[in-house]
């Protein structure tokens, strides 16, 4: 369990790329946990354990993709399992690159401008209930939260490239 | 609902619980078949975990007032006069990365890009009426590779505007909603921008290429009547800015761009952008002509105090 815990936050980030929404996230994180617990015994190196439970994270990702099979609202096992082979070779050290990067972009965001990103990110329906919340059509306010990703994403390229250009200077 | 304009808004849709049924069977179709969109499908995912990552430091939730673990967003600072204040500031952030320029010691200028088109969708299909929605292009236009000896000036492919024989002009149009977009701050002077790449590389006609911004108090689904009623009754719709340009005759086939700007007044919703042709003599046999490379910015000058 300390093992998980460790790299729980990377997990999560993993799940996310195979799942429609963060609740899907939580569940399958809980059921992946209760299988790492019962396999554990097939870990031959801790330092293994972050590829090991990754595997498992992507099994029960598409075990529940197919417990949905009737739900239109997700993406098709096809392609969830492209992402799936294209997400696992990232490590965990580019993903603390990666969420340093989005740290320090967020730093440059004004109070206001963080909390509508984060209320977006928070739940599914977010932006809607911001509109409703501010009297705004959804449509609209997402145009907003959408620009505001899309510079978060542009800056935290550059601070990237940034940070290999210095690592590499 | 508008359609997404590019993958990047499709994939944010869905990552944020907006898409629909339809706009995610099309991300799945694009998914599996284009890699590269499926590593910008990651990024993007990842960006979106590393955000929620922060929306749950204690630190800022408190600050940001959203509190995850009880799913419990408090809007109290949505208030009316507030909300003008947030939209102002998301939209000087999202701007001042990239396109603050002081203007000398007094005026500062930001602008912030908002349409960009260069025609490259070849399936483009477009209704020749008078606009009635915003964020659509209307007119005789159509996406096609550029003969005559014209390269794009963007990309690989540029639009061509046919004129009716008769006609003396014809445009391509656009309406901007500016509810779609934050209010400026007090102080602070709204203007749009609009600028355009236009050639005319066949023979037979000598036109004036015309960039026409036009602002109505009204909604972009009731421009269209305003405008014919406009038309009817002589009135002028709230303001309107006309840039004529006239080629010299030996240099029609090159681009030549031609831009314009508006002061937007006060009370404005809708801002008709035309695009177009004007024909010096309209019984002359009408040919083609191409557009490209359109930018539209919303352009905010103000005293840094303000």
């Amino acid at each position: 369990m300390r093992l998980f815990v460790r790299h729980e936050r990377d997990l999560r980030v993993f799940a996310r790329t195979l799942l429609p929404n963060w609740p899907a996230v939580d569940d399958v994180l809980q059921e992946a946990s209760v299988v790492m617990w019962k396999k554990l015994d097939q870990l031959e190196k801790e330092e293994e354990f972050y590829f090991w439970a990754r595997t498992i994270v992507r099994y029960e990702a598409l075990r529940a993709r197919r417990d949905a099979a009737r739900d239109r609202l997700v993406l098709s096992e096809e392609t969830l399992e492209l992402l799936a082979n294209e997400a696992m070779p990232t490590t965990a050290d580019d993903l603390e690159q990666e969420r340093a990067a989005l740290k320090c972009c967020l730093g440059k965001l004004t109070d206001e401008q963080r909390e509508l990103v984060f209320a977006a990110s928070m739940r599914d329906g977010g932006v809607k209930e911001l509109a409703e919340a501010t009297n705004r059509t959804a449509n609209s306010l997402y145009k907003l939260v959408g620009r505001l990703r899309a510079a978060l994403r542009d800056c935290a390229q550059r601070e990237l490239k940034n940070q290999k250009k210095t690592s590499h200077g | 609902m508008d359609k997404p304009k590019d993958n990047e808004e499709l994939i944010d849709r869905y990552l944020t619980g907006m898409a629909d049924e339809a706009e995610i069977a099309l991300l799945d179709e694009r998914l599996k078949s284009d890699e590269q969109l499926r590593q910008t499908y990651l990024a993007a995912s990842r960006l979106d975990s590393f955000i929620r990552e922060q929306a749950e430091q204690p630190e800022i939730a408190m600050k940001g007032k959203v509190n995850h673990r009880r799913h419990n967003f408090r809007f109290s600072w949505f208030t009316p006069a507030a909300v003008a204040g947030l939209l102002i500031g998301l939209f000087s952030a999202s701007i001042v990365w990239a396109y603050a320029i002081p203007r000398g010691a007094e005026i500062t200028r930001t602008s912030l890009p908002i349409v960009s088109q260069d025609f490259e969708d070849p399936a483009m299909q477009l209704k020749s009426s008078l606009p009635d929605r915003a964020d659509q292009w209307f007119g005789r236009l159509v996406s096609v590779s550029p003969t005559a000896g014209v390269s794009p000036v963007m990309g690989s492919r540029v639009g061509r505007l046919s004129p009716v024989t008769g006609n003396r002009s014809e445009s391509a149009r656009y309406i901007i909603d500016l509810h779609d977009h934050p209010e400026p701050a007090p102080g602070h002077v709204r203007s749009l921008q609009v600028a355009g790449y236009f050639s005319a590389p066949f023979p037979g006609q000598e036109p004036k290429f015309r960039v026409e911004l036009a602002a109505f108090s009204e909604a972009p689904s009731d421009v269209r009547q305003a405008w014919k009623e406009q038309r009817e009754s002589g009135e002028e719709a709230l303001q309107v800015v006309l840039r004529n340009y006239l080629p010299k005759s030996d240099n029609l086939a090159e681009w030549h761009e031609v831009s314009a700007s508006l002061e937007i007044p006060e009370g404005t919703r809708s801002v008709v952008i035309s695009l177009g042709v004007f024909r010096l003599d309209p019984d002359q046999p009408a040919t083609d002509f191409y557009l490209d490379a359109i930018d539209v910015q919303l352009v905010d000058t103000y005293e840094p105090s303000t």
